[in-house]
């Protein structure tokens, strides 16, 4: 093909190469424009572009360039006609003859230097009415990109322009639909790659905020933006992620969770290690901590490396309410966090192996609400706990119609009717609602994917082993958690490489916006907030 | 990885796994212990289990008995409790007992016999509370009704601990206080008692006993008496049976001996720092109540030539809640006259009660023995042998008593 390319003269030869090339795919639309004797081609995707753009602004465009060439070229064969007729007859008027010598000569040399198919088209791209034009050369530059990315081809003879006229493919600005908010911004990413880049620049309006495109994807050619603010970022991690971005030779990204697992290749948790936002507020506010975000084409969650275990608890929400109570809000979603991994496994062991460490009263209760149930409590929570993951996962899938049909059987027939019929008991259906819960707490569907797999292991220790078995477990969860890395980075900070003031100002409580002027050295080599740094 | 997790898989079931691993309603919840004695010496064991109910088929059930009472005899009370699982559906689950009883027969045989089962097994916390039944078999108590909590077990461990809490005639110390001294042997015990008290022939039983208390010397006849008495009792009518908590009772050597009054029992506990509150009628000069809010003693012991003392100084803090009218002086500069009234009042009875325990009880539940052999252990070592026999009745007891009357009550006060 690359040799092919070299043999293509003429417009038709291209028209040709690109019908060859697509198997005359039918949203191809190829429109012959007559310019002076020649035939120009106007070739564009259907389904990406907007016909009205390319009639108003393409097309018109070129007729104008056409005939105002047409007259020109008519002058200049008046003009010829006319110096022959003043070598001929007029050797009188010298003066005027030098005049014209003058000009035809400035004519000629231009004619020369000109090819007239380069003319025209740069004539286009001066006169064209819209901002992105550029000249492609098919051998170089992939053509198709441009085609199947809203561009219009201007083909005449070898000279191909490039013109945008892309359609509108992508929905408006919404609210979140994932990552709801009660008080702060209420605008969410979209698909749209440039919506999102914009959304972001609107909120840091800074020269130093930079935006590093790259293509990736052998077939679909995604965007993946690298964003970082460059005076706080440290050099090496947008290294590090700029040569992980380069070595990735994927047939399509489709999403940007498929940037997220080959960039984290290296990890082996099932926690995240790299935060998906669809929130622009809170990709702004990590930027300026010093992080680096990836927006990647026709996905509306951003990425933000590296990631703290914190950041995935916390809420940038907190931010934009009063600073005092959030310290207990804070304490709720820590104690939510270990309530839906250790209750179930508790439970199972308090009630089958250390039954002693239960008040009598509440022991006796336990026993009457077990009476009558045939299987043993690790079965019972089990079948909980996998009942009510089926109903989630319905809840994501069902249509909204049916969502509460969803819930009326999900509360009724799994609920009271499973109790009634002495299936469960009721306490193991307060237990696993306590645990379910405390894990909607969290946004992050890879957070709560991975809770829900640390449920599991919890449960299984704990019905070996009773209590033993959660210690252990325990000592699992807290080994992998401080294993975990991000980006080189420890996932447990601030509390595994200890930062006391880390724990207080930005755990605990929730960041002191009035009074914070620092930021964490863990991310930024540029400490002090507000300062520019002159030499980057 | 795998690696691991199969290795940490396998040690915890071979090194703990599912080896105790017991659901809920496969296990009967022994609430409660009562011990007796019957004839050839054998020990009739009464299990106070728990069946509860399910809550929410109450009416299709009917009216089924919320606890059980499952009683076996034995030579021995692991063999007594063994023989129970013949007769239950369900094995026998003992960390949660609140009480173990035991009749005044089987405490006048010696504690070491009775409750060496429990020092030794390692199901039971011992952490409840450890009651001598008196004139009454432990199996009567535990099929009686209560009339406001759930179960007689309850209603015996809360009026222990509030009688403990509020009028300081009982302590509630659990199995494990009284086990440490029982293994230690240098302290004697003295554990609460409880009665059955009938409440239509209320002059007829309960005053016995309760005069009993005051007339220490007789209470061993006393007790055989009551027990030939006690096939009266058994024919009365249930509902008509309350129980109540009465005094203390002490041993020897591990032995029932007696029970104390209500006031020495008072000042037993004050003593062994076992009660915080208690309340002080004073009847001198003035006469007046008075209400402690904290309590505490403390002990040291001293030789001088050749002579033993033991200093006692009691602090205490206390309201005056009610003064007799007739007393003349609703002054508050009286204040000082109060204080030192409840001084030598609490003063006299703790050495009564010292006196008495030397001399008419002779058993050391003072802790005199333990105290000279914590803190003077040389002396102690050279009169060991002889300590208890002809040391202790002459330890002479030095006692100060420190009294705060922070408030004067409401009266002084005009709203």
């Amino acid at each position: 093909m690359e040799e092919n390319k070299e043999s293509l003269k003429t417009s038709e030869d291209i028209v040709n190469y690109i019908k060859s090339s697509t198997s005359n795919s039918t949203d191809l639309v190829y429109r012959k424009v007559q310019v002076l004797d020649d035939i120009l081609y106007v070739v564009y995707s259907e389904a990406m572009t907007s016909t009205v753009v390319i009639s108003d602004f393409v097309i018109r465009s070129i007729k104008e360039v056409s005939t105002e060439e047409e007259k020109k070229q008519k002058l200049s064969t008046i003009q010829n006609d006319l110096d022959l007729y003043i070598d001929d007859n007029l050797e009188l008027e010298k003066s005027k003859a030098a005049k014209f010598q003058k000009k035809k000569d400035n004519l000629k040399t231009k004619i020369a230097s000109e090819n007239l198919t380069d003319k025209i088209v740069n004539k286009l791209e001066e006169n064209i009415s819209i901002s992105k034009a550029k000249r492609i050369d098919i051998v170089q530059d992939d053509i198709f990109y441009y085609i199947f990315s809203g561009f219009t081809c201007i083909i005449y003879n070898k000279e191909i322009l490039a013109v945008e006229t892309k359609g509108a493919l992508d929905r408006s600005i919404n609210i979140p639909s994932v990552e709801n908010n009660i008080k702060g911004p209420k605008d969410a990413f979209t698909e749209n790659y440039q919506t999102n880049v914009g959304l972001i620049r609107k909120r840091i309006k800074s020269e130093k905020l930079v935006l590093e495109e790259n293509l990736i994807g052998r077939r679909s050619k995604t965007k993946v933006g690298m964003m970082y603010v460059s005076d706080i970022v440290r050099p090496g991690i947008v290294k590090y992620i700029k040569n992980k971005l380069k070595k990735i030779d994927i047939d399509a990204i489709l999403d940007s969770n498929y940037i997220m697992e080959l960039l984290e290749d290296s990890n082996k948790t099932s926690f995240p290690t790299m935060v998906s936002t669809e929130r622009p507020d809170l990709v702004s506010y990590y930027l300026l901590q010093g992080r680096v975000a990836l927006v990647v084409e026709n996905s509306p969650f951003v990425l933000v490396l590296p990631a703290f275990m914190r950041d995935f608890l916390n809420n940038v929400e907190d931010n934009y309410q009063k600073s005092l109570d959030i310290t207990l809000t804070k304490i709720i979603r820590y104690v939510a966090f270990v309530i839906t991994i250790f209750t179930p496994a508790v439970y199972i062991a308090l009630t089958t192996f250390n039954q002693e460490a239960i008040p009598t009263d509440l022991l006796v209760s336990f026993v009457s609400q077990r009476k009558g149930v045939p299987f043993p409590a690790f079965l019972e929570a089990f079948l909980m706990i996998l009942s009510f993951e089926i109903l989630r996962e319905g809840d994501y899938r069902v249509p909204n119609s049916s969502g509460s049909t969803l819930s009326i059987v999900g509360a009724l027939i799994l609920g009271d009717a499973a109790v009634s019929a002495g299936i469960v008991s009721p306490i193991m259906i307060i237990v696993i609602a306590i645990t379910m819960i405390s894990g909607l707490m969290f946004v992050d569907v890879n957070l709560l994917n991975a809770l829900r797999s640390w449920r599991i292991i919890f449960l299984i220790l704990a019905s070996i082993a009773g209590i033993i078995g959660v210690g252990v477990a325990t000592i699992m969860l807290f080994t992998k958690i401080a294993n975990t890395t991000s980006f080189t980075k420890a996932f447990s900070y601030p509390i595994s490489p200890i930062n006391i003031k880390g724990i207080i100002g930005k755990v605990l409580k929730r960041e002191n916006i009035s009074n914070d002027f620092q930021r964490e050295s863990i991310l930024t080599d540029n400490i002090t907030k507000y300062r520019i740094d002159k030499e980057n | 990885m795998r690696y691991k997790i199969v290795i940490i898989l396998i040690a915890l079931i071979l090194l703990n796994g599912l080896n105790n691993a017991r659901e809920l309603n496969q296990m009967a919840i022994v609430l409660a212990i009562g011990i007796d004695k019957v004839e050839d010496n054998e020990f009739l064991v009464t299990a106070f289990i728990t069946n509860p109910q399910k809550q929410d088929s109450g009416s299709s059930s009917g009216e089924e008995k919320s606890t059980v009472l499952y009683k076996s005899k034995g030579n021995t009370i692991q063999n007594a409790l063994r023989k129970i699982i013949l007769e239950s559906p369900k094995p026998l689950y003992l960390a949660h007992m609140k009480l173990l009883l035991i009749s005044e027969e089987v405490a006048k045989d010696g504690l070491e016999n009775s409750i060496d089962f429990f020092i030794r097994n390692y199901e039971t916390n011992n952490g409840y509370n450890f009651v001598i039944v008196k004139n009454a078999q432990t199996q009567e108590v535990l099929e009686l009704e209560s009339p406001i909590e759930d179960t007689v077990v309850e209603n015996i461990t809360r009026s222990i601990e509030f009688t403990a809490r509020d009028l300081g005639i009982c302590n509630n110390n659990t199995l494990n206080d009284t086990l440490k001294k029982v293994i230690e042997g240098k302290e004697e015990v003295t554990i609460p008692s409880i009665t059955v008290k009938n409440e239509k022939n209320n002059d007829n039983n309960n005053e016995q006993s309760a005069q009993k208390g005051t007339m220490n010397k007789e209470s061993e006849d006393q007790v055989s008496s009551d027990n030939e008495n006690k096939g009266s009792s058994s024919e009365k009518n249930i509902s008509d049976l309350k129980i109540i908590v009465d005094s203390m009772a002490y041993f020897k050597d591990n032995k029932l001996q007696g029970y104390l009054t209500q006031q020495e029992s008072m000042m037993c506990n004050i003593l062994n720092n076992d009660s915080k509150k208690i309340i002080l009628e004073v009847n001198g000069e003035e006469n007046f109540v008075a209400e402690f809010i904290s309590i505490s003693s403390k002990k040291e012991a001293r030789v001088e030539n050749g002579e033993y003392f033991v200093d006692i100084e009691v602090n205490g803090v206390c309201n005056i809640t009610e003064i007799k009218r007739d007393s003349e002086s609703l002054n508050k500069n009286n204040v000082e006259i109060y204080k030192k009234e409840i001084e030598d009042t609490l003063e006299n009875q703790i050495n009564e009660y010292i006196k008495k325990c030397q001399n008419l009880y002779k058993t050391d539940i003072l802790g005199y023995e333990n105290l000279y052999m914590k803190k003077l252990n040389k002396e102690y070592k050279s009169i060991s042998d002889i300590f208890s026999d002809e040391i202790f009745s002459k330890i002479k007891s030095d006692v100060s008593v420190n009294v705060k009357i922070p408030n004067d009550g409401g009266i002084y006060k005009k709203w």
